[in-house]
């Protein structure tokens, strides 16, 4: 017998699977492309938390499952941060993510493309829900909605910053922090040298 | 809980908690399921919270099908394994949709088709005792709380091991015996109290939830099952037990 119950596993797979091909449903050309990776294995070993799962791509669905009997093309190990930075930016140099891979690289960079050119229709799944018109409507206020914000948005981080340093003087600017930074390090270095000069004047 | 439950020397097996001739089972088992077929899915949904999708999405990853196999989904029922199936063997393998009651087939063969699943799939009304198809032509067969009804498992675990190809994989998805004895006083306060009333909400028959508590109840646990498994002929037997042992998950080879 297995000691292990694996519903748990099992109800994180099927919960994911569900929300990604729920997804896809809406983005038919990322579906397409899942047929070039057809009956090929990505498996996810995530050390913490501890949790293997096996992503793969058949009839233009994504399968994820907890426990897989057969051999994946593909192998990630890492924690959970790196393997979603990954995942997430294309750009990122295998080398420097903290994630090992062993398998054919290609179909992590394909999934890395997948992911990078999801585009999902979401007026067309608002339309499935409440109606074409009203989904139209919607995606018209949401699209105003996020031009205004993002317009007002962008300045936010700068202003903000410039408040604490410059007006509140909160918190030290970026140049402060460095000069401090460089005289303890020119302190502990000139230390250290005394600490040398007097140990060989004891001797 | 021993294989010898079904007694045929005696001419009698369980029917829930009955003992009934051996020839009346199947019988009751398809009046039963006669009466709860349209409602199937519905019951399953709320008589389990969910929990069977999780069940069966196990049984889905342990069955390591691939594109061209073919599987064999005894007592198959209302086709939820067999959709799963159906997208991974691809245009090239066969999923083959068994089971012993036509009202049971019936929805399954309509839910398939509603879902525009069709050339990779074939539906048969079968006896799991008695399949109807040549040796080794299966690469998987797996049967979803379907075991517990047929009147000789011994006789039918020996049908369905001459009919996987060597190599392949049996899988059996079965309601079994909770290892904690608190949850198996809840559990069967679930079943013999709330599991008829739901039944008689819902499809208008109480008796044939109370035949499904019953018949959970006399099925083989989880080591005798194995024992049975082995003694059919299969190889590296084991079995996995879902949550806390409500549900095992018994798989087998064919060496």
């Amino acid at each position: 017998m297995s000691s292990h119950d694996p519903s748990l596993s099992s109800a994180l797979a099927l919960t994911m699977e569900k929300a990604v091909n729920t997804a896809l449903k809406f983005d038919p050309g990322t579906r397409h492309q899942l047929t070039k990776i057809a009956d090929k294995t990505l498996a996810i070993k995530c050390a913490q938390p501890d949790i293997t799962l096996f992503i793969s791509a058949n009839a233009e669905q994504i399968s994820i499952s907890a426990h897989n009997e057969l051999a994946s093309t593909t192998e990630l190990s890492g924690n959970l941060f790196k393997l979603l930075a990954l995942l997430f930016r294309p750009a990122s140099s295998l080398a420097d993510s903290g994630v090992r891979v062993e398998g054919q690289v290609s179909l992590l960079a394909s999934y890395q493309q997948l992911i990078k050119n999801l585009d999902i229709d979401w007026q067309d799944a608002a339309s499935s829900l409440i109606g074409e018109l009203p989904a139209h409507q919607l995606a018209n206020v949401v699209g105003k909605a996020k031009n205004w914000a993002g317009a007002r948005a962008r300045p936010l981080p700068t202003f903000f910053s410039e408040f604490l340093t410059e007006e509140l003087r909160a918190v030290p600017h970026r140049a402060e922090l460095e000069n401090f930074a460089d005289d303890v390090e020119q302190l502990r270095q000139k230390t250290d040298r005394l600490n040398a000069l007097l140990r060989t004047l004891e001797q | 809980m021993s294989s010898k439950a079904d007694n045929t020397e005696q001419k009698t097996t369980h029917f829930g908690y009955q003992k009934v001739k051996v020839e009346e089972k199947a019988e009751r088992v398809a009046d039963v399921f006669h009466s709860v077929a349209s409602k199937y899915d519905l019951m399953n949904d709320l008589m389990s919270g969910g929990v069977h999708r999780i069940w069966k999405k196990f049984t889905i990853e342990l069955s390591a099908v691939r594109a061209g196999d073919k599987v064999l989904d005894i007592a198959g029922g209302t086709g939820d394994l067999s959709a799963k199936f159906t997208r991974l063997v691809g245009s090239d393998g066969l999923v083959v949709l068994a089971d012993i009651n036509d009202s049971m087939l019936k929805v399954g063969r309509d839910k398939l088709t509603d879902k525009g699943i069709a050339g990779n799939v074939h539906y048969t009304q079968t006896d799991a005792q008695f399949l109807p198809f040549a040796d080794n032509t299966f690469d998987c067969i797996t049967i979803a709380f379907g075991l517990r009804n047929v009147t000789d498992k011994d006789l039918a675990l020996q049908a369905m091991f001459r009919v996987l190809k060597p190599g392949g994989r049996l899988l059996i998805l079965e309601f079994s015996k909770p290892g904690n004895p608190l949850l198996q006083k809840a559990y069967d306060a679930y079943s013999f109290t709330l599991l008829p009333v739901m039944g008689k909400l819902i499809t208008n028959d109480s008796e044939s939830y109370r035949y499904l508590a019953e018949s959970i109840r006399v099925h083989p646990d989880q080591d005798t099952l194995k024992g049975m498994m082995e003694n059919a002929g299969f190889s590296a037997c084991k079995y996995y037990n879902m949550t806390g042992g409500i549900v095992a998950l018994h798989k087998g080879n064919k060496a």
